[in-house]
């Protein structure tokens, strides 16, 4: 039972971390310079995610494999800006 | 919806993880099972589990989850212009999905009409939810058995470089996302992946200093 008390406490506060600023946000008016602000959240959390879903063990683990295919990747994003 | 399925793929191992975690951990199948649709977070199901079954204090196992999940605030600050545009149901319902894959398909769909936003998001949001309860359970009911060593995992990271870099269309962007690789490389010790959050927020910065460098 408490176990499934710590699933609960832990969905609710998952969804707290989710909907706080798209709920908290909703009605205001973003100030321009914020919103600029904004536009950088996207790919600096995006950035930083791929980065520590490569990390294991207190380091980053990529070998050539991991290496090539993000390489492979970047090249076809490159390609196709905006998708 | 097609957009879903190749991120949806290599999370399949995953989920097969997961079940077998619960049953490694000593849960019942049930409580470990609701963690998919309750918390619909993997990294933090799976920090739950294993800390719950290693003995760990009920508090710590439920701290640590949640730092493992407090970057999706950033998802949600980065999208709350988006979803200003929506029905407040919406805005109520769509936190729920708002897991990483989504997070990233969203980003790309941002100048999308709203109503065209509102049904994207919900048909490949509701297959992730689908597909995620129903592998979590497929790994809880076949066991140990399945195989998880797929070497799949790593197709997520490939497929977010590709959309991150597609849709860096400004330098200040590009500023942003490198400095935020960098320094979380510098915080991988970090536990609990905290280190992601230091790295966001210090990309976020560079890319409010780029930009205002070349105004």
């Amino acid at each position: 039972m408490s176990a499934f008390l710590a699933v609960l406490v832990v969905g609710l506060g998952t969804f707290v971390s989710r909907a706080i600023f798209i709920v908290g946000l909703a009605k205001r008016t973003i100030p321009p310079p914020v919103l600029r602000a904004l536009e950088f959240v996207g790919p600096a959390t995006l950035s930083a995610l791929i980065v520590a879903m490569m990390i294991s063990d207190g380091r980053v683990q990529a070998g050539a494999p991991e290496v090539a295919g993000l390489a492979t990747a970047s090249l076809v994003g490159l390609r196709a800006p905006g998708t | 919806m097609l957009d879903a399925v190749p991120l949806i793929i290599p999370a399949i191992p995953f989920a097969f993880v997961i079940g077998v975690a619960v049953t490694d951990a000593g849960l019942s199948p049930l409580v470990g099972w609701s963690s998919a649709p309750v918390i619909f977070a993997g990294a933090a199901q799976l920090t739950l589990i294993t800390l719950l079954g290693a003995g760990a204090a009920w508090g710590a196992a439920v701290a640590a989850a949640l730092v493992v999940n407090a970057r999706h605030a950033m998802y949600s600050l980065a999208l709350a212009p988006v979803f200003q545009r929506q029905p407040a149901w919406f805005r109520w319902f769509g936190p729920h999905l708002l897991i990483d894959q989504m997070f990233v398909l969203a980003e790309a769909r941002r100048a999308d009409p709203p109503d065209e936003f509102r049904r994207y998001y919900l048909a490949a949001g509701l297959s992730f939810v689908l597909f995620w309860c129903s592998t979590v359970a497929l790994g809880l009911v076949v066991g140990p058995g399945v195989p998880t060593d797929w070497g799949l995992e790593f197709a997520i990271p490939v497929m977010f470089t590709g959309m991150l870099i597609g849709g860096l269309d400004r330098s200040p962007k590009w500023i942003a996302a490198l400095v935020a690789a960098a320094v979380t490389v510098a915080c991988a010790g970090v536990p609990n992946r905290a280190g992601l959050l230091i790295g966001a927020a210090a990309g976020i910065v560079a890319g409010v200093l780029a930009d205002r460098g070349r105004r």
